[in-house]
């Protein structure tokens, strides 16, 4: 029986669902498609979406691409906190998720840059309305020249713990594994402390499934692009238990070849909801090179494979979004939908900077008919 | 709704010269097409999907001449200009073989004529809004009482005018240690406007930093050198200068144009109508005989209209139009045109809302506009405000040709009629009294405040009444449909309507007619059999077609259905109860009535009877409003739900707009 606490969420839950109902549909990202250039995009998302508001003031006709980008994911962090300080559940741990998410993001940001060297580039891409939110001083972070210094700026968070147990010789994949690690230890710690029964297992769902298709993914391209062997693929899989048995996620990691893996992935939960994945061909190992000198997976189907495979997730946030009554569950499906979101919309700015054609971008968009 | 034929237009475009026919001149597409959009009454489908399994046919290649000569048209007349030098547009429908290098010639001309202006005019143009822009910063800078060429000529010290984003400047804390300030004077919903000043040296690393911050440089021009102030009235002086002048080219552009008017609107609106026609050959088939090439087009045109429509083709030797059953083509669903009466036709526009019927389906336009009707009156009862709705109802429809106008005149009226038995006349209660004597009537015969219990009571009869007869439409609807499982099983079928009337009659009979109907025979028959009717439906319907039914599993199959059989129980008592709200904006208009009379008479004598009007107009506006949208919530859930599929598609003839 829900107390009345809980059920006074169902005005989050509310919320939630009429702004999703403002989303971008199917018909706009087809109206996209057909601008011609990044003025014409932002002009047609002032106009016709729910970023109205954000690009009000914007002057589409100069407006530069990173700019547009990095307003529409302010917009959408804002979105969230605004979510959030509805009914003061930015008080609640869990509800930090998206913040600690994105702070995570913004560390990787760093490393990365560290690394190429070009750490002055770094506070470009940061989303400004982050700044206020973070729990750490980002600018102080952000003025790290060393992997040290960067490390010793969040002394007193828990990302300081992680970031200790490397150094800078830790390559990029590693700190990326670990600070995904402890991101998902976290939230699976904080659901289960938070939340009970329903709730919690509903919202265990939707993070098994993240778990499950990032393990499926990289080891998919650690066998089809790079030919890995087994003991890379296992040091490259993230510890958890998703909604995949043990058992079968030992058969997919130790599969001698793609087609194996792919008959195996045909077997399991999700394999189950894409028909005809065993049957793909997909060649082993290798890259070769496009037209244009571009490097990609052996075969084209890879990259509509792994299209379907962020579908189911985002196919599990929408059925979260439209069944569930609690707050949590939908804030963090209609955060996962609003992210894709934008990501299509960076597909389109993308393709259509790079003078890619319609089919080919729209092949890349995860949308509810695509 | 309109009886419809499936019109097939098959034609030889062209021949082989060694071919064994004649060698006539085969029929022009244009031309045909030409015809059918002349006739006004061409609803065109894909014909791919007709031709589809006869392997060999293609689309014609895209034929963009008249797009591209409509584009430079388009491209050298001034957005302004366009709706005026393409009024009352004629196309020439003959076809003409120059036409295109004839009507790309008279641009050509046009274009050399207007070049220079039009190129004036742009720099013009640009030059205003660039001063506009300086003009907006030394605005914001008027506070400075120092000359800019002073602050210009520091030696050590640059100075860049613009804006930055909001989100960029909180991200300004970051460069704290680099050489440079940024001072705004001023901020809108996205950006901050001001300056940066930076040592000489620092210069290019800085204005590099400010760009990646997506800074916008404002170019402030060299001759701005005194104080912002004085800079500002000379840029007013230019800028008063410049649009002189541009107002001078444009009156000369406009001459030219005038001149060439006629000729212009003959070529631009041949030039589009050659793009239409051009536009509609993807839904054109090609098949490519050995010594023919044929041309298909589908589509459909109301049954009234077919002799006229072939009678278009006569001449043409090498086309033949055939018209067969609109449902011969199963993958082409039938197109809906409504055929409706007078009194309904403005109601069309409500279940346009909702979605259209399929063909051979049930038009609800005439049960909407009666239901509507009454039930808005009912629930909206003012003589005086009804008649007010009814003349405003009859402007907006002289004025705007909106179908709403038409639905407000009639609502009106019935507001009015109900107006008069509620005796309410602009919430004068008192008013109608000598009328009522003078038909016999001691007071008026309805006092909503006192007969709470026969408004509420009658309101749930009424949608009772209403459900019945909405429940008998489907089951015609059904029946006609050769559906006999939802017809006969259904809960909106016969045994739904022998249960729903039943417990009805069961209930209210003892009450009203002291008759006591319950019995056990009754019950079993009238309540329990039609019951067990709707839970079985699939499997008797399977029955009745003499198919055998397949069960999912017997504990799946029972929980399914009484889980459904629970959701239609619930349907008939929310469905019914749901009328109750048609008593409740009766008393809801009486109570606000009331309210304004209150407040008149409580205000001095000469405010009352402007307080009148302002309550009456209050009233009239919201709840008008509140009760259109409460009707049209009843009719789309509850009668709607009971009988009507919208799965129709709409009826679009081909027509030719110069602007579209």
């Amino acid at each position: 029986m829900k107390t009345l606490a809980e059920l006074s969420l169902n005005a989050t839950v509310a919320k939630i669902r009429a702004v999703y109902g403002k989303r971008i549909l199917n018909e706009q990202y087809r109206d996209m498609l057909g601008c011609k250039n990044v003025c014409d995009i932002a002009e047609y998302l002032k106009r016709n979406t729910h970023y109205a508001q954000a690009l009000a003031g914007l002057d589409t006709l100069t407006v530069h691409r990173g700019l547009l980008e990095e307003i529409l994911q302010n917009c959408v962090l804002e979105m969230y906190y605004g979510f959030c300080a509805f009914q003061e559940l930015n008080k609640k741990p869990f509800y930090r998720f998206h913040i600690v998410w994105l702070e995570i993001v913004q560390i990787l940001n760093m490393i990365l840059r560290l690394k190429a060297n070009t750490a002055g580039d770094y506070i470009v891409s940061l989303p400004a309305s982050l700044l206020h939110m973070a729990s750490f001083d980002i600018v102080s972070a952000a003025r790290a020249k060393t992997f040290k210094e960067l490390s010793d700026s969040l002394k007193g968070t828990d990302y300081y713990t992680v970031l200790s147990k490397l150094d800078s010789h830790s390559d990029f994949t590693q700190c990326e594994r670990n600070l995904r690690t402890y991101y998902l230890n976290w939230l699976m710690n904080t659901a289960k402390e938070s939340f009970t029964d329903g709730v919690r297992d509903e919202l265990l769902l939707q993070i098994k499934t993240q778990v499950d298709l990032i393990n499926i993914i990289n080891a998919y391209r650690l066998k089809s692009v790079f030919n890995a062997d087994v003991k890379t693929v296992k040091e490259n899989m993230l510890p958890f238990d998703g909604r995949i048995s043990k058992r079968k996620s030992d058969e997919l990691v130790n599969a001698q070849s793609v087609s194996v893996f792919l008959k195996v992935l045909s077997e399991t939960v999700y394999g189950k909801q894409l028909p005809g994945i065993a049957q793909l061909n997909i060649t082993d190992g290798g890259m070769s090179a496009g037209e244009n000198g571009e490097i990609f997976p052996a075969s084209a189907q890879s990259v509509e494979f792994e299209r379907q495979l962020y579908k189911l997730r985002y196919n599990l946030a929408r059925r979260a979004l439209e069944f569930s009554t609690h707050a949590a569950v939908s804030l963090h499906a209609v955060t996962y939908l609003f992210e894709t979101e934008l990501k299509n919309i960076t597909r389109i700015i993308e393709g259509i900077r790079y003078g890619k054609s319609v089919s080919y971008i729209e092949k890349m968009l995860i949308t509810s008919d695509g | 709704m309109e009886k419809m034929r499936l019109v097939n237009i098959a034609g030889i475009l062209s021949r082989e010269s060694d071919s064994f026919m004649e060698d006539s001149e085969c029929v022009s597409l244009d031309e045909v097409l030409g015809r059918i959009v002349r006739s006004g009454c061409f609803h065109i489908e894909n014909s791919r999907d007709s031709v589809e399994n006869l392997g060999n046919f293609m689309t014609l290649p895209d034929d963009s001449s008249y797009e591209t000569l409509l584009g430079r048209l388009k491209s050298i007349l001034p957005a302004n200009e366009i709706e005026s030098l393409t009024a009352n547009c004629v196309p020439d429908i003959g076809c003409c073989a120059d036409s295109l290098e004839a009507s790309a010639g008279f641009i050509d001309e046009i274009e050399i004529k207007l070049k220079e202006i039009t190129g004036s005019i742009s720099t013009l143009e640009s030059s205003i809004s660039r001063h506009e822009k300086e003009l907006t910063q030394l605005k914001h800078l008027h506070g400075m009482n120092i000359g800019l060429e002073r602050l210009f000529n520091i030696s050590n010290i640059r100075i860049r005018f613009g804006k930055l984003p909001i989100s960029s400047y909180q991200k300004l804390e970051y460069y704290d240690d680099k050489t440079f300030e940024f001072v705004h004077y001023d901020k809108d919903d996205s950006y901050y406007w001001g300056m940066y000043f930076t040592p000489v040296d620092s210069m290019p690393e800085v204005d590099n930093i400010m760009k990646s911050l997506y800074f916008e440089r404002i170019w402030l021009p060299d001759f701005i050198t005194g104080t912002p102030l004085e800079e500002a009235e000379k840029l007013e002086t230019l800028l008063k200068d410049n649009k002189e002048q541009l107002d001078i080219l444009k009156k000369e552009q406009s001459r030219i144009l005038n001149e060439n008017r006629q000729q212009l609107n003959k070529v631009y609106c041949q030039a589009a109508y050659r793009a239409y026609i051009s536009g509609l050959k993807r839904y054109v088939s090609v098949f490519n005989g050995e010594f023919l090439k044929f041309f298909f087009i589908v589509g459909f045109i109301p049954e009234n209209k077919s002799a006229e429509f072939e009678s278009l083709f006569k001449d043409l030797e090498d086309v033949t139009v055939k018209l067969k059953s609109p449902t011969s083509e199963p993958r082409m669903p039938v197109p809906i045109k409504l055929k409706n009466s007078k009194f309904a036709e403005p109601f069309s526009m409500f279940v346009g809302m909702y979605g259209l019927p399929k063909y051979g389906g049930f038009n609800p336009t005439g049960f909407v506009s009666l239901t509507y009707t009454v039930l808005f009156g009912i629930m909206f009862g003012d003589l005086g405000q009804g008649l007010v709705l009814a003349v405003l109802g009859f402007l907006i429809g002289k004025k705007f040709k909106n179908p709403l106008g038409g639905i407000l005149t009639r609502v009106g009226i019935s507001s009015a009629f109900f107006g008069l038995i509620y005796g309410s006349v602009f919430g004068l209660e008192e008013l109608l009294t000598p009328l009522y004597q003078l038909v016999g009537f001691e007071h008026k015969p309805f006092e909503v405040m006192q007969q709470i219990n026969t408004i509420v009571y009658g309101s749930v009869a009424l949608g009772g009444v209403i459900i019945v007869i909405s429940i008998i439409i489907n089951i015609i609807y059904r029946l006609l449909d050769k559906n006999y499982t939802e017809a006969v099983f259904g809960n909106n079928g016969i045994a739904g309507l022998v249960f729903f009337t039943g417990l009805v009659a069961g209930l209210i009979s003892p009450i009203l007619f002291d008759i006591k109907l319950l019995t056990p025979l009754y019950v079993t028959f009238v309540i329990i059999l039609p019951v067990l009717a709707m839970f079985l439906r699939e499997p008797l319907g399977a029955a009745m077609r003499k198919e055998k039914y397949k069960f999912h599993g017997i504990a799946d199959f029972i929980v399914s259905n009484f889980f459904e059989l629970f959701e239609f129980m619930l349907g008939y008592a929310s469905n019914s109860l749901s009328f109750i709200r048609v008593g409740g904006f009766i008393f809801s208009h009486a109570g606000m009535m009331s309210v304004v009379m209150m407040l008149a008479e409580s205000a001095s004598g000469a405010v009352t009877p402007a307080a009148m009007i302002i309550g009456n107009i209050f009233v009239i506006v919201m709840e008008g409003l509140l009760v259109g949208i409460q009707v049209l919530r009843l009719v789309f859930y509850e009668m709607f739900s009971r009988f009507y599929e919208a799965e129709g598609r709409a009826f679009v003839s081909l027509k030719f707009n110069v602007n579209s």
